[in-house]
Protein backbone atom coordinates (compact mmCIF):
# COMPACT_ATOMS: atom_id res chain seq x y z
CA UNK A 1 0.00 0.00 0.00
CA UNK A 2 3.10 1.98 0.98
CA UNK A 3 5.08 2.09 -2.34
CA UNK A 4 5.57 4.04 -4.99
CA UNK A 5 3.71 1.89 -6.98
CA UNK A 6 0.87 3.62 -5.87
CA UNK A 7 0.94 6.36 -7.79
CA UNK A 8 -2.45 8.26 -6.35
CA UNK A 9 -1.03 8.22 -2.99
CA UNK A 10 2.36 9.89 -4.00
CA UNK A 11 0.44 12.65 -6.48
CA UNK A 12 -1.61 13.47 -3.82
CA UNK A 13 1.02 13.82 -1.05
CA UNK A 14 3.16 15.71 -3.58
CA UNK A 15 0.11 18.12 -4.67
CA UNK A 16 -0.23 18.63 -1.21
CA UNK A 17 3.35 19.79 -0.88
CA UNK A 18 3.73 22.06 -3.95
CA UNK A 19 -0.03 23.84 -2.68
CA UNK A 20 1.55 24.68 0.04
CA UNK A 21 3.39 28.11 -0.36
CA UNK A 22 6.63 29.45 1.12
CA UNK A 23 4.55 31.30 4.19
CA UNK A 24 1.45 28.68 3.85
CA UNK A 25 0.44 26.02 6.58
CA UNK A 26 -0.83 22.76 5.84
CA UNK A 27 -1.11 20.38 8.70
CA UNK A 28 -3.39 17.47 10.02
CA UNK A 29 -4.01 15.30 12.92
CA UNK A 30 -5.97 12.14 13.20
CA UNK A 31 -6.09 10.25 15.89
CA UNK A 32 -6.91 10.81 19.89
CA UNK A 33 -7.61 14.07 21.42
CA UNK A 34 -6.27 13.68 25.48
CA UNK A 35 -5.89 16.46 26.88
CA UNK A 36 -1.76 16.35 26.63
CA UNK A 37 -2.27 15.37 23.18
CA UNK A 38 -4.51 18.47 23.11
CA UNK A 39 -2.37 20.70 23.68
CA UNK A 40 0.62 19.56 22.03
CA UNK A 41 -1.12 19.35 18.79
CA UNK A 42 -2.11 23.45 18.84
CA UNK A 43 1.27 24.09 20.11
CA UNK A 44 2.81 23.04 16.84
CA UNK A 45 -0.30 25.26 14.98
CA UNK A 46 0.41 27.85 17.40
CA UNK A 47 4.45 27.96 17.15
CA UNK A 48 3.68 28.85 13.21
CA UNK A 49 1.09 31.62 13.14
CA UNK A 50 2.89 33.37 15.64
CA UNK A 51 5.31 33.85 13.04
CA UNK A 52 2.78 35.35 10.78
CA UNK A 53 2.82 39.08 10.09
CA UNK A 54 -0.80 39.43 11.45
CA UNK A 55 -1.88 41.48 14.39
CA UNK A 56 -1.89 40.29 17.81
CA UNK A 57 -5.67 40.57 17.99
CA UNK A 58 -6.42 38.12 15.25
CA UNK A 59 -3.80 35.74 15.87
CA UNK A 60 -5.77 35.26 19.29
CA UNK A 61 -9.01 35.07 17.75
CA UNK A 62 -7.58 32.10 15.26
CA UNK A 63 -5.78 30.46 18.50
CA UNK A 64 -9.51 31.01 20.15
CA UNK A 65 -11.31 28.96 17.47
CA UNK A 66 -8.38 26.57 17.15
CA UNK A 67 -9.31 25.30 21.02
CA UNK A 68 -13.13 25.69 20.37
CA UNK A 69 -12.86 23.63 17.70
CA UNK A 70 -10.40 20.40 19.25
CA UNK A 71 -12.64 20.85 22.51
CA UNK A 72 -15.66 20.02 20.02
CA UNK A 73 -13.70 16.76 19.06
CA UNK A 74 -13.71 15.34 22.70
CA UNK A 75 -16.78 16.84 23.63
CA UNK A 76 -19.14 16.36 20.93
CA UNK A 77 -17.33 12.67 19.74
CA UNK A 78 -19.33 10.09 20.25
CA UNK A 79 -17.16 7.31 19.00
CA UNK A 80 -16.96 4.51 21.58
CA UNK A 81 -13.64 4.43 23.54
CA UNK A 82 -10.53 2.68 22.00
CA UNK A 83 -12.81 1.98 18.82
CA UNK A 84 -11.32 2.54 15.26
CA UNK A 85 -14.08 5.36 15.08
CA UNK A 86 -12.11 7.19 17.94
CA UNK A 87 -8.98 7.13 16.20
CA UNK A 88 -10.93 8.88 12.76
CA UNK A 89 -11.30 11.82 14.47
CA UNK A 90 -8.67 14.99 13.18
CA UNK A 91 -7.24 18.19 13.69
CA UNK A 92 -6.34 20.73 11.05
CA UNK A 93 -5.84 23.80 9.98
CA UNK A 94 -4.63 25.42 6.59
CA UNK A 95 -2.98 28.46 5.89
CA UNK A 96 -3.20 29.95 2.29
CA UNK A 97 -2.92 33.40 1.00
CA UNK A 98 -3.72 34.94 4.72
CA UNK A 99 -7.08 32.66 4.93
CA UNK A 100 -6.69 30.21 7.88
CA UNK A 101 -8.85 27.22 7.35
CA UNK A 102 -9.73 25.09 10.70
CA UNK A 103 -11.54 21.75 10.32
CA UNK A 104 -12.50 19.69 12.72
CA UNK A 105 -13.97 15.90 12.31
CA UNK A 106 -15.12 13.63 14.44
CA UNK A 107 -18.32 10.52 15.05
CA UNK A 108 -21.70 11.88 15.88
CA UNK A 109 -24.44 9.69 16.61
CA UNK A 110 -27.51 9.76 13.82
CA UNK A 111 -30.03 10.59 15.92
CA UNK A 112 -28.35 13.84 17.46
CA UNK A 113 -27.44 15.40 13.86
CA UNK A 114 -31.20 16.74 13.45
CA UNK A 115 -30.42 19.01 16.54
CA UNK A 116 -26.85 19.72 15.69
CA UNK A 117 -28.14 20.70 12.23
CA UNK A 118 -31.13 23.05 13.49
CA UNK A 119 -28.47 24.46 15.94
CA UNK A 120 -25.80 24.94 13.25
CA UNK A 121 -28.03 26.49 10.87
CA UNK A 122 -29.61 28.79 13.63
CA UNK A 123 -26.20 30.44 14.54
CA UNK A 124 -25.88 30.64 10.49
CA UNK A 125 -29.02 32.54 10.33
CA UNK A 126 -27.75 35.32 12.71
CA UNK A 127 -25.96 38.76 12.07
CA UNK A 128 -23.81 39.53 14.68
CA UNK A 129 -25.86 42.01 16.52
CA UNK A 130 -28.35 38.82 17.16
CA UNK A 131 -25.48 36.38 17.64
CA UNK A 132 -24.45 38.77 20.48
CA UNK A 133 -27.91 38.15 21.95
CA UNK A 134 -28.10 35.13 21.06
CA UNK A 135 -25.38 33.97 22.59
CA UNK A 136 -26.89 35.62 25.98
CA UNK A 137 -29.37 33.71 26.01
CA UNK A 138 -27.92 30.21 25.90
CA UNK A 139 -25.65 31.34 28.37
CA UNK A 140 -28.41 32.85 30.72
CA UNK A 141 -30.86 29.94 30.26
CA UNK A 142 -28.18 27.32 31.42
CA UNK A 143 -29.54 24.35 29.19
CA UNK A 144 -25.72 22.88 29.15
CA UNK A 145 -25.99 19.30 27.83
CA UNK A 146 -24.48 16.55 29.75
CA UNK A 147 -20.82 17.61 28.24
CA UNK A 148 -20.69 21.34 28.64
CA UNK A 149 -21.93 22.23 25.44
CA UNK A 150 -25.02 24.11 24.36
CA UNK A 151 -23.73 25.28 21.14
CA UNK A 152 -21.67 28.52 23.47
CA UNK A 153 -18.20 26.92 21.36
CA UNK A 154 -20.27 26.96 18.11
CA UNK A 155 -21.61 30.56 18.47
CA UNK A 156 -17.82 31.95 20.12
CA UNK A 157 -16.36 30.29 16.53
CA UNK A 158 -18.79 32.50 13.95
CA UNK A 159 -18.50 35.37 16.51
CA UNK A 160 -14.54 35.12 16.83
CA UNK A 161 -14.12 34.07 13.07
CA UNK A 162 -16.94 36.91 11.44
CA UNK A 163 -17.82 34.00 9.33
CA UNK A 164 -20.62 31.77 9.15
CA UNK A 165 -19.51 28.27 9.56
CA UNK A 166 -19.07 25.15 7.34
CA UNK A 167 -20.29 21.79 8.15
CA UNK A 168 -20.90 18.44 6.06
CA UNK A 169 -22.34 15.13 7.74
CA UNK A 170 -21.25 11.72 5.93
CA UNK A 171 -22.79 9.15 6.95
CA UNK A 172 -20.84 6.25 8.39
CA UNK A 173 -23.59 3.29 9.20
CA UNK A 174 -26.90 3.10 10.56
CA UNK A 175 -25.58 4.41 14.07
CA UNK A 176 -23.53 6.94 13.67
CA UNK A 177 -22.01 9.44 11.12
CA UNK A 178 -18.82 11.73 10.71
CA UNK A 179 -18.90 15.24 11.19
CA UNK A 180 -16.81 18.27 9.48
CA UNK A 181 -16.92 21.66 11.19
CA UNK A 182 -14.90 24.41 9.49
CA UNK A 183 -14.11 27.95 10.20
CA UNK A 184 -12.66 30.60 7.55
CA UNK A 185 -10.67 33.42 9.45
CA UNK A 186 -9.34 35.93 7.31
CA UNK A 187 -5.56 37.04 8.84
CA UNK A 188 -5.91 41.07 7.31
CA UNK A 189 -9.27 42.06 8.77
CA UNK A 190 -12.52 41.19 10.97
CA UNK A 191 -13.88 44.59 10.87
CA UNK A 192 -15.96 43.74 7.76
CA UNK A 193 -15.70 40.00 6.65
CA UNK A 194 -14.49 39.99 3.05
CA UNK A 195 -16.42 37.52 0.78
CA UNK A 196 -15.00 34.21 1.99
CA UNK A 197 -12.61 32.17 0.08
CA UNK A 198 -14.91 29.65 -1.97
CA UNK A 199 -12.54 29.57 -4.36
CA UNK A 200 -10.44 27.79 -2.22
CA UNK A 201 -9.15 24.32 -2.26
CA UNK A 202 -9.56 24.35 1.48
CA UNK A 203 -13.29 24.11 1.43
CA UNK A 204 -15.11 21.66 3.71
CA UNK A 205 -15.69 19.36 0.62
CA UNK A 206 -11.43 19.54 -0.06
CA UNK A 207 -11.13 18.43 3.72
CA UNK A 208 -13.56 15.72 3.53
CA UNK A 209 -11.46 14.10 0.59
CA UNK A 210 -8.02 14.96 2.36
CA UNK A 211 -9.50 13.05 5.87
CA UNK A 212 -10.21 10.08 3.56
CA UNK A 213 -6.63 9.63 2.06
CA UNK A 214 -5.82 10.56 5.62
CA UNK A 215 -7.57 7.20 6.98
CA UNK A 216 -7.04 4.94 3.52
CA UNK A 217 -3.33 5.56 4.08
CA UNK A 218 -3.44 5.14 7.92
CA UNK A 219 -1.73 8.14 8.34
CA UNK A 220 -1.59 10.01 11.40
CA UNK A 221 -0.10 13.73 11.11
CA UNK A 222 1.01 15.29 8.08
CA UNK A 223 2.87 18.53 8.37
CA UNK A 224 3.48 20.98 5.28
CA UNK A 225 5.63 24.20 6.43
CA UNK A 226 8.42 25.64 7.65
CA UNK A 227 10.58 23.28 8.65
CA UNK A 228 13.11 24.55 12.11
CA UNK A 229 14.14 23.18 15.84
CA UNK A 230 10.56 24.61 17.30
CA UNK A 231 8.35 22.87 15.22
CA UNK A 232 10.46 19.89 14.99
CA UNK A 233 10.25 19.78 19.31
CA UNK A 234 6.19 20.07 18.76
CA UNK A 235 6.38 17.13 16.43
CA UNK A 236 8.44 15.09 18.94
CA UNK A 237 6.18 15.73 21.56
CA UNK A 238 2.92 15.20 19.86
CA UNK A 239 4.43 11.33 18.39
CA UNK A 240 6.19 10.87 22.19
CA UNK A 241 2.36 11.06 23.73
CA UNK A 242 0.61 9.71 20.73
CA UNK A 243 2.83 6.52 20.30
CA UNK A 244 1.71 3.37 22.34
CA UNK A 245 4.49 0.53 22.93
CA UNK A 246 8.02 0.14 24.63
CA UNK A 247 9.62 3.32 25.66
CA UNK A 248 12.53 1.52 23.52
CA UNK A 249 11.05 1.49 20.52
CA UNK A 250 9.58 4.76 21.16
CA UNK A 251 12.98 6.14 21.74
CA UNK A 252 14.38 4.97 18.63
CA UNK A 253 11.45 6.37 15.92
CA UNK A 254 12.10 10.04 18.22
CA UNK A 255 15.00 9.74 17.18
CA UNK A 256 14.88 8.31 13.64
CA UNK A 257 12.06 11.30 12.94
CA UNK A 258 14.49 14.01 14.61
CA UNK A 259 17.34 12.66 12.12
CA UNK A 260 14.76 12.97 9.09
CA UNK A 261 13.64 16.79 10.16
CA UNK A 262 17.15 17.89 10.92
CA UNK A 263 17.53 16.69 7.00
CA UNK A 264 14.76 18.87 5.96
CA UNK A 265 16.29 21.82 8.07
CA UNK A 266 20.35 21.28 6.81
CA UNK A 267 19.07 20.82 3.03
CA UNK A 268 15.34 21.45 1.87
CA UNK A 269 16.30 25.31 2.76
CA UNK A 270 14.74 26.86 -0.44
CA UNK A 271 14.87 30.64 1.11
CA UNK A 272 18.06 31.38 -1.39
CA UNK A 273 15.90 30.09 -4.26
CA UNK A 274 13.15 30.96 -6.65
CA UNK A 275 10.70 28.08 -5.60
CA UNK A 276 7.90 29.78 -3.79
CA UNK A 277 6.46 26.72 -2.02
CA UNK A 278 7.42 25.11 1.55
CA UNK A 279 10.63 23.60 2.58
CA UNK A 280 8.90 20.12 2.53
CA UNK A 281 6.36 17.69 3.89
CA UNK A 282 6.43 15.29 6.44
CA UNK A 283 4.22 12.69 7.42
CA UNK A 284 4.00 9.34 9.60
CA UNK A 285 1.47 6.64 8.97
CA UNK A 286 0.84 3.48 11.21
CA UNK A 287 0.57 0.12 8.91
CA UNK A 288 0.17 -2.84 10.38
CA UNK A 289 1.88 -2.19 13.32
CA UNK A 290 4.78 -0.57 11.66
CA UNK A 291 5.16 3.09 12.31
CA UNK A 292 6.73 4.71 8.55
CA UNK A 293 8.12 8.39 8.63
CA UNK A 294 8.36 10.11 5.23
CA UNK A 295 9.75 13.50 4.26
CA UNK A 296 9.56 15.48 0.85
CA UNK A 297 11.90 17.91 0.12
CA UNK A 298 13.33 20.29 -2.24
CA UNK A 299 17.20 18.64 -3.51
CA UNK A 300 19.54 20.86 -5.99
CA UNK A 301 19.56 18.54 -9.49
CA UNK A 302 23.21 18.81 -9.17
CA UNK A 303 23.08 17.23 -5.69
CA UNK A 304 20.95 15.01 -6.66
CA UNK A 305 23.14 12.78 -8.05
CA UNK A 306 26.02 12.72 -4.99
CA UNK A 307 22.59 11.95 -2.55
CA UNK A 308 21.19 9.37 -4.91
CA UNK A 309 25.02 7.63 -4.99
CA UNK A 310 25.35 8.03 -0.82
CA UNK A 311 22.01 6.03 -0.31
CA UNK A 312 22.83 3.40 -2.90
CA UNK A 313 26.14 2.98 -0.78
CA UNK A 314 24.60 2.94 2.60
CA UNK A 315 21.99 0.20 1.22
CA UNK A 316 24.84 -1.90 -0.36
CA UNK A 317 26.63 -2.45 2.87
CA UNK A 318 26.29 -5.27 5.31
CA UNK A 319 25.59 -4.36 9.14
CA UNK A 320 29.59 -4.64 10.10
CA UNK A 321 31.15 -2.56 7.10
CA UNK A 322 27.87 0.02 8.02
CA UNK A 323 29.08 -0.26 11.40
CA UNK A 324 32.96 0.89 10.00
CA UNK A 325 31.42 3.14 7.83
CA UNK A 326 29.88 4.94 10.92
CA UNK A 327 32.58 4.91 13.03
CA UNK A 328 34.95 6.10 10.09
CA UNK A 329 32.96 9.52 9.59
CA UNK A 330 32.12 9.67 13.43
CA UNK A 331 35.70 10.02 14.04
CA UNK A 332 36.80 12.07 10.78
CA UNK A 333 37.30 15.82 11.56
CA UNK A 334 39.08 16.78 8.42
CA UNK A 335 37.53 19.81 8.28
CA UNK A 336 34.58 20.65 5.09
CA UNK A 337 31.39 19.64 5.72
CA UNK A 338 31.84 16.69 7.83
CA UNK A 339 33.61 18.57 10.70
CA UNK A 340 30.37 19.84 11.51
CA UNK A 341 28.16 17.67 10.21
CA UNK A 342 29.26 14.54 9.70
CA UNK A 343 26.88 13.38 7.45
CA UNK A 344 25.96 10.50 9.78
CA UNK A 345 22.01 10.94 9.81
CA UNK A 346 21.28 8.41 7.08
CA UNK A 347 23.59 5.96 7.81
CA UNK A 348 21.37 5.94 11.27
CA UNK A 349 18.49 5.98 10.00
CA UNK A 350 19.45 3.25 8.21
CA UNK A 351 20.92 1.10 11.41
CA UNK A 352 17.98 2.52 13.70
CA UNK A 353 15.42 1.49 11.78
CA UNK A 354 16.80 -1.67 10.49
CA UNK A 355 15.68 -1.75 7.16
CA UNK A 356 17.43 -0.22 3.92
CA UNK A 357 16.24 3.39 2.80
CA UNK A 358 13.37 3.49 0.51
CA UNK A 359 14.16 6.56 -1.74
CA UNK A 360 12.97 8.22 -4.72
CA UNK A 361 13.15 11.43 -7.47
CA UNK A 362 10.72 13.02 -8.69
CA UNK A 363 10.10 16.09 -10.89
CA UNK A 364 9.69 19.38 -9.02
CA UNK A 365 8.36 21.65 -11.56
CA UNK A 366 11.95 23.60 -11.22
CA UNK A 367 14.58 23.57 -13.84
CA UNK A 368 16.99 23.33 -11.14
CA UNK A 369 15.55 21.22 -8.00
CA UNK A 370 14.08 17.65 -7.54
CA UNK A 371 11.96 16.56 -5.13
CA UNK A 372 13.56 13.79 -2.86
CA UNK A 373 11.34 11.43 -0.67
CA UNK A 374 12.88 9.36 1.76
CA UNK A 375 11.09 6.94 3.91
CA UNK A 376 11.77 4.82 7.00
CA UNK A 377 9.50 2.18 8.21
CA UNK A 378 9.87 0.96 11.72
CA UNK A 379 8.52 -1.87 13.40
CA UNK A 380 7.25 -1.69 16.82
CA UNK B 1 38.64 31.22 34.51
CA UNK B 2 35.77 31.58 37.03
CA UNK B 3 35.23 28.00 38.95
CA UNK B 4 32.37 26.57 36.95
CA UNK B 5 31.72 26.51 33.22
CA UNK B 6 27.60 25.60 33.28
CA UNK B 7 24.69 25.30 30.79
CA UNK B 8 20.77 24.75 32.03
CA UNK B 9 19.08 22.33 29.74
CA UNK B 10 17.23 22.62 27.71
CA UNK B 11 14.06 20.82 25.56
CA UNK B 12 16.78 19.85 23.09
CA UNK B 13 19.86 20.44 24.81
CA UNK B 14 21.84 18.80 27.63
CA UNK B 15 22.73 19.83 31.27
CA UNK B 16 26.85 20.71 31.15
CA UNK B 17 28.56 21.18 34.42
CA UNK B 18 32.24 21.30 34.22
CA UNK B 19 33.27 22.20 37.74
CA UNK B 20 37.02 22.99 36.99
CA UNK B 21 38.67 22.88 40.95
CA UNK B 22 37.23 19.06 41.45
CA UNK B 23 38.06 18.36 37.89
CA UNK B 24 34.61 17.38 37.34
CA UNK B 25 32.37 17.38 33.88
CA UNK B 26 28.91 16.03 33.73
CA UNK B 27 27.02 16.12 30.30
CA UNK B 28 23.30 15.01 30.86
CA UNK B 29 20.20 15.29 29.04
CA UNK B 30 18.48 15.05 25.37
CA UNK B 31 20.40 16.41 23.05
CA UNK B 32 18.98 16.96 19.41
CA UNK B 33 20.85 20.03 18.86
CA UNK B 34 20.77 21.24 14.88
CA UNK B 35 24.06 23.21 15.10
CA UNK B 36 25.88 21.29 17.82
CA UNK B 37 28.85 22.35 16.79
CA UNK B 38 28.35 26.00 18.17
CA UNK B 39 26.93 24.66 21.31
CA UNK B 40 29.93 22.49 22.17
CA UNK B 41 32.47 24.92 20.98
CA UNK B 42 32.54 26.78 24.44
CA UNK B 43 32.99 23.77 26.39
CA UNK B 44 36.16 22.20 24.11
CA UNK B 45 37.70 25.87 24.58
CA UNK B 46 37.18 25.13 28.59
CA UNK B 47 38.89 21.88 28.07
CA UNK B 48 41.95 23.25 26.65
CA UNK B 49 42.57 26.45 29.08
CA UNK B 50 41.76 23.37 31.62
CA UNK B 51 44.37 20.61 30.43
CA UNK B 52 46.79 23.85 29.93
CA UNK B 53 48.06 23.30 33.36
CA UNK B 54 48.97 18.98 34.28
CA UNK B 55 46.20 17.97 35.62
CA UNK B 56 46.19 14.80 38.10
CA UNK B 57 42.88 13.53 37.33
CA UNK B 58 39.63 14.17 35.25
CA UNK B 59 36.32 12.62 36.43
CA UNK B 60 33.53 12.46 33.07
CA UNK B 61 30.18 11.46 33.39
CA UNK B 62 28.01 11.59 30.25
CA UNK B 63 24.10 10.75 30.65
CA UNK B 64 22.60 10.99 27.47
CA UNK B 65 19.15 10.37 26.91
CA UNK B 66 19.00 10.80 23.37
CA UNK B 67 21.97 11.99 21.15
CA UNK B 68 21.35 12.93 17.79
CA UNK B 69 24.10 12.47 14.89
CA UNK B 70 25.57 16.46 15.11
CA UNK B 71 25.51 16.17 19.00
CA UNK B 72 27.29 12.54 18.51
CA UNK B 73 30.12 14.08 15.84
CA UNK B 74 30.55 16.79 18.48
CA UNK B 75 31.56 14.48 21.47
CA UNK B 76 33.54 12.55 19.49
CA UNK B 77 35.38 15.77 18.89
CA UNK B 78 35.04 16.10 22.51
CA UNK B 79 36.74 12.96 23.12
CA UNK B 80 39.37 13.12 21.01
CA UNK B 81 40.35 15.98 22.21
CA UNK B 82 40.49 14.86 25.68
CA UNK B 83 42.75 12.02 24.60
CA UNK B 84 45.27 14.77 22.65
CA UNK B 85 45.53 17.14 26.05
CA UNK B 86 44.90 14.31 28.73
CA UNK B 87 49.15 14.41 29.02
CA UNK B 88 49.56 12.03 32.55
CA UNK B 89 46.49 12.86 33.98
CA UNK B 90 43.90 10.05 35.09
CA UNK B 91 40.77 10.27 33.19
CA UNK B 92 38.15 8.51 34.66
CA UNK B 93 34.63 8.09 32.69
CA UNK B 94 31.23 7.09 33.93
CA UNK B 95 28.60 6.31 30.65
CA UNK B 96 24.87 6.38 31.99
CA UNK B 97 22.29 4.94 29.33
CA UNK B 98 18.79 4.32 30.20
CA UNK B 99 17.43 1.22 31.04
CA UNK B 100 17.87 -1.40 27.86
CA UNK B 101 18.81 1.62 25.44
CA UNK B 102 21.44 -0.59 24.19
CA UNK B 103 22.13 1.64 21.04
CA UNK B 104 22.95 4.30 23.57
CA UNK B 105 25.36 1.77 25.03
CA UNK B 106 26.69 1.08 22.02
CA UNK B 107 27.82 4.71 21.20
CA UNK B 108 29.52 4.73 24.67
CA UNK B 109 31.80 1.98 23.72
CA UNK B 110 32.80 3.55 20.51
CA UNK B 111 33.87 6.72 22.32
CA UNK B 112 35.88 4.02 24.97
CA UNK B 113 37.12 2.07 22.04
CA UNK B 114 38.30 5.82 20.69
CA UNK B 115 39.11 7.04 23.77
CA UNK B 116 41.58 3.67 24.72
CA UNK B 117 39.97 4.28 28.84
CA UNK B 118 37.89 1.63 29.70
CA UNK B 119 34.55 2.99 30.85
CA UNK B 120 32.26 2.69 33.55
CA UNK B 121 29.03 1.61 32.11
CA UNK B 122 25.66 2.27 33.92
CA UNK B 123 22.06 1.40 33.44
CA UNK B 124 19.27 4.04 35.12
CA UNK B 125 15.85 3.94 35.14
CA UNK B 126 14.27 5.58 32.41
CA UNK B 127 13.29 9.55 32.58
CA UNK B 128 10.46 9.65 29.93
CA UNK B 129 6.95 9.46 31.82
CA UNK B 130 8.88 12.12 34.17
CA UNK B 131 9.51 14.39 31.29
CA UNK B 132 6.36 14.18 29.29
CA UNK B 133 4.45 15.11 32.51
CA UNK B 134 6.59 18.62 32.68
CA UNK B 135 6.24 19.36 29.08
CA UNK B 136 2.11 18.74 30.10
CA UNK B 137 2.66 21.23 32.77
CA UNK B 138 4.25 23.65 30.79
CA UNK B 139 1.96 23.98 28.26
CA UNK B 140 -1.10 24.00 30.81
CA UNK B 141 0.59 27.39 32.41
CA UNK B 142 1.21 28.89 28.67
CA UNK B 143 -2.15 28.50 27.46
Amino acid sequence: MYSDNNIAHRDFVIELMKSTGKDDLNYIYRGEFTQNLQQHILSLAEKNIDRDKISGKIKKRIFHIMVESIQNISRHGDAKEDSEEMTSSFFSIQKENKWYYITTGNIIENNKIDNLKSKLDKINSLDSQELDKFYREVLGNGQLSNKGGAGLGLIEMVRKSGNKLSYQIEKVNDEVSFFYLHSDINGITLEEAPARAEDSIYAVNYMVKLHRFVLDNSILLIYSAVFDQDSLLSLISIMKNRMSGAVNSKKKIISIMVEMLQNIIHHGNVESTRINGCQGIFYISLIEGKYCLTTINYAKKSDAEVLKQKIDYINSLSDEEREDYYNERLFDFDGGESFKEGGLGLIEIRNKSKNPLEYSFFDSGNADYMLFKITTCINI
Amino acid sequence: MENVFYIAALEDSPEILFDYQNGKLCISGTSWLEDAYSFYEPLLNNLKVYFAEPKSLIDIEFKFIYLNTSSAKQIARLISLIGELKGECKVKVKWSYEKDDLEMLKMGKKYSAMLKVAFDFVETDSEEEVVDYQEGVYNIVKH
